[in-house]
């Protein structure tokens, strides 16, 4: 028998019961996947525990493979002093074929052949199945990479491993205190934003498939070059070199793009005005406790084509001018849109993407409101009710609704939008309304090839009051449509991906609330057994227009009285 | 490839050092290392803990990289050995690690699928000679034991070097004849070159026919065991009265001794009948010479004694 099928027989055996229990869990997180959406229609503890459960067993399964796959490279180590390998005449290359055969067959290939089979089970188009390979296999090898490459650089790596993964975690854990420790003690002028993704890995956070690409081929080139050659020290540099060159590599591809300018309509004709300013407070803490004020101020976009909105994306240079001398820095922009699908601003989108249909309880509530400036507490004291000017060079996306289902209002009824499933799971009347059990399933395959629409939704979690996304109950003969109530929220998702992926397969299962009731309570129309007998669920998606930057100046600029702080 | 080929076979050396330096941080582990082991030889490689023998052994089968100089087996720089070669070359170190889940018997069949010329007759009659457990599991075998399973595993594809790195040290004394026995027995039939290193010449006293001899990183000599016990010899010289005034003695006596009319010293350049007139003439009234051969330890001994009060 060939050598290299040598050395995996005798790994397989050794590490038989390893194996075993990792295939079992591998099961076991694709068979939960499976069962979700059954188990979902049944019972509404199981929304609750069957997430949990997913997350607790993604997580086993990847602590199994940070345990096991050092365990299994370093069975035959290629650092060290373990003589009986070093002076064995065992081909370093086949060495590696059997190490890649048995950790990649195993902790890619069968996670790999399990997943197939469940996306195949729940049917996922086989166009779509095959682009999930690439995917999966890119997706595993970024996590046994590192940990194969550490196992080779390494003699007892699988010995400390599992304390590896504590310190990780609690480093995890704790940096975002230890963060703003150290800027506290070093830079004690700035405020402690140090976060996972933004200041330790600012550049993998945003890589994508190009950059994953080439981590694992480089890894893997490492790793073979570990092999062949048994010199640690040249593969420590190469990993460094790697590691130097990756980032400025990730650096040069392009983040987010902003899209192209809205078409067919002249930027000059937007106008970006402020309506509200108001100020809030917020803590800060590095080596001792510091208040800030946070300047909100309602941005009204005019000008857009009908149908159109904006959100502002990133407010660059914020400052305000006090007289000739005296510019304010904001100390920092950490926008948190409060775009809400309620919000005033969006009625008239909304409108527009039904056509015809009448909305009879549009959201009179809410204005956008935008984080637009920070400054000291003690700044705040000194020049609030002055006049100045404020300054900002905005980015602004522009999205507008798309009617992307329709479907009729009856239990189990199902229709499909791009790559999404939606069931309508149940159907709850009640004398205020009706409460709607919606389930969607989402095949999300990276390599899939983009729909030829004009933009892409606005990937964000989803949430009852999330702009990107509604439903909207409708009734075609009378032209009404309602939308949802926004005094019940909840949403539960289960993602059967894990953990660097977004998921595959992504089910969800939410409940809509409609109440023909506007916020004073005064009633409609009754959404009664006739009503509903015809009725329609319409689901409309913010769908990306374009975007604009606009230099924002508001003259005569007060920073308002703050009315008490956050509780 | 063959090993020796026709060209090897007439290689005067089959291990060879030259200038072989080896440093781990500021500590000189071997300094300047000239050592060369005729093919065909037992060579006892010889020093007290710490004198640089595992780090010569793990420079020359390419497990460290010499800091200087070179190490060559077969006239190839151990830095360029390969699978061809380690298929020639048997090597089996004390405290070795095997792959302890496997049982003999699997460790043998795995083994053997990297060398193409396993003798599998061979490798059998050795399990048996050795009294080992086939279905035995490595992690439940005694060290001695373990030591005897890595040396059929080392020898059951007749290497044409065998390299054992203090194979002997911490076995029983049952466990270590047995070992013996094995080794002796084996290669008094075939022309293996064995290069055996430990810091008890008593272990490889009666294998050895070259010895060397290391001491902090240096070799300090290196010559077959028959001229080393022909070139060492306990002489005791009786003078016909006492000396009046200091005796000069030669480098080359060593740990020399005068008590009344006599005088012990240890001849490291004995030669029958030049030493006995070199004796009459610096000691002038001799009476009487008597010349006693020495075992290998004692010379052994001797040397690092002398080494140990040269402060060296």
């Amino acid at each position: 028998m060939a050598h290299p099928f040598l050395v995996f027989k005798k790994d397989l055996k050794r590490f038989r019961f390893f194996i075993l229990s990792w295939v079992l869990v591998v099961c076991l997180v694709q068979g939960l996947t499976l069962l979700g959406v059954t188990l979902l229609k049944q019972h509404i503890t199981y929304r609750i525990y069957l997430p949990l459960l997913l997350e607790g067993m993604c997580f086993l399964q990847g602590l199994l493979m940070f345990i096991y796959i050092p365990r299994i490279v370093q069975a035959d180590p290629t650092v060290g002093t373990t003589a009986f390998w070093m002076t064995r005449p065992v081909s370093r290359l086949s060495l590696f074929f059997a190490k890649a055969m048995l950790v990649f067959g195993f902790f890619a290939g069968i996670p790999l052949s399990v997943e197939l089979v469940v996306l195949a089970v729940s049917r996922i188009p086989a166009r779509l199945l095959w682009l999930a390979v690439p995917e999966i296999l890119l997706e595993k090898s970024l996590l046994i990479v590192p940990v194969f490459l550490a196992a080779c650089l390494t003699e007892r790596f699988h010995k400390f491993i599992l304390l590896t993964i504590l310190l990780l975690l609690s480093l995890f854990i704790a940096w975002p205190f230890l963060s703003g420790l150290l800027v506290g003690m070093f830079f004690p002028g700035s405020r402690p934003d140090f976060v996972w993704g933004r200041s330790l890995f600012p550049s993998l956070s945003q890589a994508g498939l190009t950059q994953n690409i080439s981590v694992v081929a480089a890894g893997i080139i490492l790793i073979l070059h570990q092999y062949l050659t048994r010199r640690t020290k040249r593969t420590v540099l190469g990993l460094f070199a790697g590691l130097v060159m990756m980032t400025v590599a990730v650096h040069s591809f392009p983040g987010r793009k902003v899209p192209s300018e809205i078409p067919g309509e002249s930027p000059s004709n937007i106008r970006v005005e402020k309506s509200r300013v108001s100020v809030s407070e917020d803590m800060k803490y590095n080596n001792r406790l510091s208040r800030e004020r946070i300047v909100n101020i309602n941005i009204n976009v005019q000008g857009l084509p009908l149908g159109q909105f904006a959100v502002l994306r990133d407010a660059a240079q914020a400052h305000i001018v006090y007289g000739q001398d005296v510019r304010l820095e904001s100390t920092m922009f950490f926008n948190h849109p409060r775009v809400s699908i309620a919000s005033r601003d969006l009625q008239s989108p909304i409108q527009y993407a039904l056509k015809d249909y009448i909305v009879m309880n549009p959201y009179e509530q809410q204005e956008n409101s935008y984080e637009m400036f920070r400054l000291a507490e003690t700044d705040y004291e000194q020049y609030k009710n002055l006049s100045g000017t404020y300054r900002a060079r905005g980015t602004f996306d522009v999205y507008q609704y798309r009617l992307s289902l329709k479907m009729p209002l009856k239990r189990g009824g199902s229709a499909r939008s791009g790559k999404t499933d939606v069931m309508i799971l149940d159907i709850i009347e009640k004398p205020s309304g009706v409460t709607v059990i919606v389930g969607e399933k989402t095949a999300n395959m990276a390599f899939a090839p983009k729909s030829g629409r004009a933009g892409t939704p606005f990937d964000r979690e989803d949430s009852y009051t999330d702009f990107t996304q509604t439903y909207v109950l409708s009734h075609p003969r009378k032209r009404q449509a309602f939308l949802l109530d926004m005094r019940e929220h909840t949403a539960s998702r289960i993602d059967a991906g894990w953990p660097v992926s977004h998921g595959r397969l992504v089910f969800k299962v939410k409940r809509y609330d409609f109440k023909p009731v506007d916020a004073g309570g005064n009633s409609y129309v009754k959404l009664n057994a006739s009503w509903l007998k015809e009725a329609e669920l319409i689901r409309l998606d913010a769908v990306q227009a374009g975007a604009f930057r606009r230099d924002m100046e508001f003259s005569g600029f007060y920073l308002p009285e703050f009315h008490g702080r956050k509780k | 490839m063959e090993y020796p080929s026709k060209e090897r076979k007439q290689m005067k050396y089959v291990i060879e050092t030259r200038d072989l330096t080896k440093k781990f941080g500021r500590t000189v582990a071997l300094n300047q290392l000239n050592l060369k082991v005729p093919a065909g030889s037992i060579y006892a490689y010889l020093g007290p803990n710490g004198a640089g023998k595992t780090t010569t052994i793990k420079t020359l089968v390419n497990i460290l990289p010499p800091t200087k100089g070179q190490a060559r087996i077969w006239d190839l720089d151990s830095r360029s050995l390969g699978p061809k070669e380690f298929r020639q070359i048997g090597y089996v170190s004390e405290n070795q690690a095997l792959p302890e889940d496997m049982t003999v018997d699997e460790l043998m069949n795995y083994c053997s699928s990297m060398y193409p010329q396993w003798d599998h007759a061979f490798c059998q009659g050795l399990v048996k000679q050795f009294d080992l457990p086939r279905q035995g599991r490595i992690d439940t075998l005694s060290r001695g034991m373990k030591m005897k399973a890595a040396l059929i595993a080392s020898l059951a594809y007749r290497p044409k070097l065998l390299i054992l790195d203090e194979p002997f040290s911490g076995l029983d004394p049952v466990a270590r004849k047995d070992l013996m026995d094995g080794i002796m027995e084996l290669t008094a039939a075939d022309d293996w070159t064995i290069f055996i290193s430990s810091h008890d010449i008593e272990e490889v006293e009666r294998l050895a026919d070259w010895v060397g001899f290391l001491h902090q990183g240096e070799l300090k000599l290196s010559e077959t065991t028959e001229s080393l016990q022909q070139r060492f010899k306990r002489v005791t010289v009786t003078l016909k009265q006492d000396p009046s005034g200091d005796v000069y003695y030669p480098d080359e006596w060593l740990l020399p001794q005068r008590e009344g009319r006599f005088i012990c010293f240890v001849d490291t350049a004995f030669e029958e009948k030049q030493s006995l007139k070199q004796y009459r003439k610096q000691l002038m009234s001799v009476s009487h010479i008597d010349v006693q051969g020495m075992s290998l330890k004692e010379i052994f001994l001797i040397q690092a004694r002398q080494l140990k009060m040269l402060n060296i």
